[in-house]
């Protein structure tokens, strides 16, 4: 690559306040944000939902325009666009998210209720903070923006790629429905629906659960210290998963899985295989300890809603354990009844199925049943707003792109 | 061609690449590192070939196991290294991604266990790799740049202090920006079709923004005051931290215990 000369990026022009000034702004908006939390009794903000969002996107977009377009040269508009105040709006809002990392965003405190601090999300501050940053990078992309110049690309795909990115994920908040739906094999079609904070909601489609069906793995066996509470780790071997004959090493043990049974039930002779909910997975062990030569064999199972757990004891405080098995796979087959008629669907985790404007998801089971679950926990979600959403972040994705290629414009010596 | 064949792949390729790194490292003729970032494409063409006949023979996209995910770390750090490396000439960053990428094969070569040991649903994704990945590397390189910040603050306060290093500390902080705001993003489309939402400020996703914002204050800054140092250079190191409590701190953090990003068992 060849050396090109030094080059500053271009130094935007000075404006009248700097940092002091813009960093004490940000700070007494956000203050006076925490003023109006305390005013509303701590129940902070939300978004309207549709229409009323929309028109405040167009009245907004429309003002900011307007004033850019009348007002640019005031030096009230020009340091709406300068650095400093970029920088002092996101320091702020940087300092709000802090809060919201710090501070369990839940619970009924008083005093953190009234300053908003535990939802801080849809605290006043936070609004007039994301407020102030959406106006001044609102005013930047205009003003990088027009004329229309190549050498602006990456600046306004990063840009406005964050506006429209920020506008759609607040405004599209309150349009956003995220609600569980609990069904059960041979239930009959239901709309019915939970929300986030329980309570119903009706969709307006209705489902029915023909089958749910779940691959498990295998169950693990490990070494539990009794006296820590937790599974002994050496060298990265922990919870091997194994099957009838497995033979291997573990801990400070060898082992042999003379028998596994995936599904059994106990029995005064051990243990006997059987397909039936509250089953547990069974082995049995032959051990030898390699440091004194011990050998100890017994069952081993996890447990179950109807069994309780069985360890085998290897002295000193350590037991050989047997995991419930985990799921490798979990799917619901639906028929969807719609305004468009029906539909039979097949639904896998990360394998959502969009209809009707929703989409739906498999969230979970009945993990008390475990593999015997006969009900489906599936999260239906409309959000209308996700395609602008996704716009903004296809334009932010380009931009890093571009960021990535092009550095900073300064060249160093290459070897490093 | 299955999983029996690979360890004879994996050995063509890791041997390529330690040739490939040696000539590129250790020599200081052009043409040696031109013949180096060959053989190095060439591992990776190796690497590739095995996994598309892989995927080929198994009728469905490798995605599924352990083995697999590690497979597909193997193959797309070089990719990533080779293109910055082509692009940068930082030939720390090339080694640092073909040694990890050594290490994924390794550890399969280690634990061939694992080719068939699938991962819990929500990690069947596309976008698992990805988003792991492009976090790999621009935390190596914004550590990078953190190392050089306070190469400039040690310059600054011992020594005399050379604008060189802020420049190259610009540069590493932009390109590892770059990535941290693809990680961001992937996330966030990856969150969409696991869980529902893009952005539910989960603990390390409020973090990860956090971090996100720490950069882009340190960039805005340099791009204002572009002869300030001692400033930026503090700004700087202080924006790591904010990225080690994401990566490391926040299984600590009493807000944080029920996210799924805790690796816990």
């Amino acid at each position: 690559m060849k050396n090109k000369p030094v080059k500053e990026a271009a130094i935007p022009a000075k404006t009248a306040w700097g940092y002091a000034e813009s960093f004490l702004i940000a700070f007494e908006i956000m203050v006076v944000g925490f003023i109006l939390e305390i005013f509303m009794q701590g129940r902070g903000f939300a978004f309207p939902p549709m229409p009323y969002n929309l028109i405040f996107l167009l009245v907004f977009t429309l003002a900011l325009v307007a004033v850019y377009a009348l007002y640019r040269n005031q030096p009230l508009v020009k340091w709406l666009s300068s650095v400093p105040c970029s920088v002092s709006g996101i320091t702020v809002y940087a300092l709000l998210v802090l809060l919201l990392g710090f501070i369990p965003q839940e619970g009924d405190s008083r005093w953190l209720g009234i300053l908003g601090l535990n939802h801080v999300k849809n605290s006043w501050p936070f609004l007039l903070v994301q407020v102030y940053v959406m106006v001044s990078l609102g005013f930047v992309v205009m003003r990088r923006g027009f004329p229309l110049r190549w050498k602006n690309f990456g600046f306004l795909m990063n840009h406005f790629g964050l506006w429209l990115t920020l506008l759609a994920a607040g405004m599209g908040s309150s349009d956003l429905k995220r609600v569980h739906i609990d069904l059960s094999e041979n239930g009959d079609f239901s709309n019915a629906a939970t929300t986030q904070d329980d309570r119903p909601f009706t969709l307006p489609f209705s489902v029915k659960l023909l089958d749910f069906s779940i691959d498990m793995y295998d169950a693990k066996i490990g070494v539990a210290d009794a006296v820590k509470g937790e599974i002994v780790e050496k060298h990265g071997e922990t919870l091997p998963v194994i099957h009838k004959g497995f033979e291997n090493k573990l801990i400070d043990w060898n082992i042999l899985v003379r028998e596994y049974l995936p599904n059994a039930i106990k029995t005064d002779s051990g243990y006997v295989a059987m397909d039936k909910p509250g089953t547990v997975a069974a082995a049995y062990v032959s051990t030898r300890n390699l440091v004194n030569g011990d050998t100890v064999s017994g069952w081993i199972s996890s447990g179950s809603m109807m069994f309780e757990p069985v360890y085998l004891d290897l002295g000193r405080s350590k037991f050989m354990i047997l995991t419930e098995p985990e799921p490798r796979k979990f799917a619901s087959q639906l028929v969807f009844r719609g305004a468009k008629g029906e539909e039979t669907i097949q639904l896998e985790v990360n394998k959502p199925h969009r209809v009707q404007g929703w989409k739906l998801y498999q969230i979970s089971y009945d993990t008390q049943m475990g593999k015997y679950s006969n009900t489906s926990v599936l999260e239906a979600v409309r959000d209308p707003w996700l395609p602008v959403v996704y716009a903004g972040i296809l334009l932010l994705l380009i931009g890093a792109v571009y960021m990535f290629w092009l550095g900073r414009g300064v060249r160093t010596e290459k070897d490093k | 061609m299955n999983w029996t064949n690979y360890p004879f792949f994996a050995t063509l390729a890791a041997i390529f690449w330690i040739i490939g790194l040696i000539l590129i490292n250790l020599s200081g003729k052009q043409r040696l590192q031109l013949i180096g970032k060959v053989i190095i494409t060439a591992g990776l063409g190796i690497l590739v070939a095995f996994l598309t006949i892989l995927w080929v023979n198994l009728g469905r996209p490798p995605l599924r196991t352990l083995g697999e995910t590690r497979l597909w770390y193997s193959v797309f750090l070089p990719i990533v290294g080779i293109i910055t490396y082509l692009r940068w000439g930082y030939k720390w960053f090339i080694s640092y991604a073909l040694l990890l990428a050594l290490l994924f094969l390794f550890i399969n070569y280690l634990h061939p266990e694992t080719y068939e040991k699938t991962l819990m649903p929500a990690l069947q994704s596309p976008w698992f790799v990805p988003h792991v990945i492009v976090y790999i590397f621009s935390y190596a390189l914004l550590a990078a740049s953190s190392l050089v910040a306070v190469k400039g603050l040690y310059e600054l306060y011992f020594r005399k202090f050379d604008v060189q290093t802020l420049h190259l500390a610009d540069n590493l902080v932009y390109i590892g920006f770059s990535f941290l705001t693809l990680g961001l993003l992937f996330g966030a489309l990856w969150a969409k079709e696991a869980w529902g939402h893009y952005w539910t400020w989960d603990p390390k996703e409020t973090w990860a923004f956090l971090t996100w914002l720490a950069y882009l204050i340190y960039m805005h800054f340099r791009t204002f005051q572009p002869k300030k140092t001692t400033a930026p250079l503090w700004t700087l190191s202080l924006a790591f931290v904010v990225l080690l409590i994401c990566w490391f701190g926040i299984n600590y953090l009493p807000s944080a215990q029920n996210s799924v990003h805790v690796y816990s068992r």
